[in-house]
């Protein structure tokens, strides 16, 4: 018996799941609705009959016991807004009393008094809030509205209230002329941040297009070096834990024959979009793997999207590869090329890029 | 003997992990991890079950006497109260 860490006890469970094909955790994506009108989101939908069509508490709540009964332990909750879905504190209670650790993923602005009572009794896992600006006029150049003030004073309401905060920064080419002030402004919380850097191609529903607002190699490389130097531990080139567990248990084909979809993504992962479609992962393409949940049930849907998953190889053009050994063909990294087998010249060159910046600074710590 | 409100034991291959639930997530912030056995005694004790009772079963299971599964059931009890998990 042992009462171990989080940290500790979420590596061994992740090696577990990952020998068992446990999908212990999942993202729930329960509206495209936003009050928000970022212009680089891939999921937010204008069209206002989509409310009507959203699935409703009752619908999502089986939709997780469902994968409660397959072992998932943690639950993602993220939108378009998650705080704007109609039942969302529903949803969330009937989670975390059932013991499902929560994460939830917003843009702020309805992290009110309201929702801070419920979380205060009942706190997420973590609070994954957005940064979009450092002022109104960086806000409104991403998002469309002057939300700073409201934001920022939700974000310190929710840290005097002792929030598990996590803040996430995705930059565009709409954030650029702001980006070291955002960064500093992230980092003046003093709590963990993340730079998303990888662009999902948005769904083609939306009518927005990555190439509007996707950033050159270069100027994400210069952004991860600004991040490594104002956030501390941002680890924006560090493989995450699901990379590495990857990396160690699962080559069975040796690192320099790799091929396979090395993430916990369709092994321990799976998501469910705003309309019951589950995918290996959040922003995966439908297009390549995907199955409905709402037609299916989520233990056929689950096994389907494990196999298919499993069975998935990256192009056969990775394996000729320098960068081979380090790199993860990812899907959702490589867009529209991913859905022909291919991959996005971009993004190879950026991964190349950040492979090196990681050698070079682990030869530098080595000396 | 009793477990505490506010915990589930969750089983999946590999694992049996014990997870706060409600509002209890706000007081336990660690997640606990028991074998087949402690799992099993936590189980029967959620569920009400007497210490001999329980003893009976791990006896019938494991071949052992009944005192000597009482002797584990309280060493497993006290570790149980040292993790905040349970109440006499």
């Amino acid at each position: 018996m042992r009462n171990i860490s989080h940290k500790a006890f979420e590596r061994k469970f992740l090696e577990n799941a990952m020998k068992h094909a446990i999908p212990v955790n999942a993202a729930f994506e329960l509206t495209p609705v936003c009050n928000l009108d970022c212009k680089m989101c891939y999921v937010h939908l204008q069209d206002p009959s989509i409310k009507n069509r959203l699935l409703n508490g009752d619908q999502w709540i089986s939709i997780m016991d469902q994968a409660f009964d397959l072992g998932m332990f943690s639950a993602l909750l993220t939108g378009g807004e998650a705080l704007t879905h109609p039942d969302f504190f529903r949803i969330y209670r009937h989670l975390t009393n059932r013991g499902i650790c929560v994460t939830l993923k917003s843009n702020g602005i309805l992290l009110n008094n309201d929702a801070l009572e419920v979380f205060r009794k009942v706190p997420p896992t973590t609070l994954d809030v957005s940064v979009y600006g450092c002022d109104d006029e960086s806000c409104r150049a991403v998002t469309g509205r002057g939300i700073f003030e409201t934001v920022d004073r939700n974000l310190r309401a929710a840290l005097d209230a002792d929030m598990p905060l996590r803040l996430m920064i995705t930059p565009s080419v709409h954030m650029l002329p702001w980006i070291e002030r955002i960064l500093r402004y992230a980092a003046s919380f003093g709590v963990e941040t993340r730079v998303n850097v990888y662009l999902a191609e948005p769904y083609s529903n939306t009518g927005r297009k990555k190439e509007d607002f996707g950033l050159t190699t270069e100027q994400i490389l210069e952004i991860l070096r600004m991040a490594e130097e104002i956030i501390p531990d941002a680890g924006t080139l560090e493989m995450d834990e699901e990379e590495v567990i990857a990396t160690e248990k699962f080559s069975p084909e040796g690192v320099g024959e790799k091929g396979f979809l090395r993430c916990a993504a369709g092994r321990t992962r799976f998501s469910v979009s705003w309309e019951g479609i589950m995918t290996p992962c959040l922003q995966f393409p439908k297009e390549i793997i995907s199955e409905s949940v709402l037609a299916s049930g989520v233990a056929p849907a689950w096994k389907n999207i494990h196999e298919k998953t499993v069975a998935l190889r990256a192009p056969a053009k990775c394996a000729g590869c320098d960068a081979n050994d380090e790199c993860f063909w990812c899907p959702v990294k490589h867009g529209h090329a991913a859905l022909s087998g291919r991959c996005d010249s971009r993004t190879c060159e950026l991964e190349k890029r950040r492979i090196m910046a990681r050698m070079d600074r682990k030869e530098e710590q080595d000396k | 003997m009793k477990i505490k409100e506010g915990f589930i034991l969750r089983r999946i291959p590999g694992m049996n992990v014990v997870m706060p639930t409600g509002e209890n997530i706000r007081r336990f912030r660690n997640t606990v991890t028991l074998n087949n056995t402690a799992a099993l005694i936590f189980e029967k004790l959620q569920q009400g079950e007497s210490v001999q009772a329980i003893a009976e079963d791990l006896s019938a299971r494991y071949g052992i006497s009944t005192n000597e599964a009482t002797e584990d059931i309280n060493s497993i009890f006290e570790d149980f109260l040292e993790m905040g998990l349970a109440e006499k």
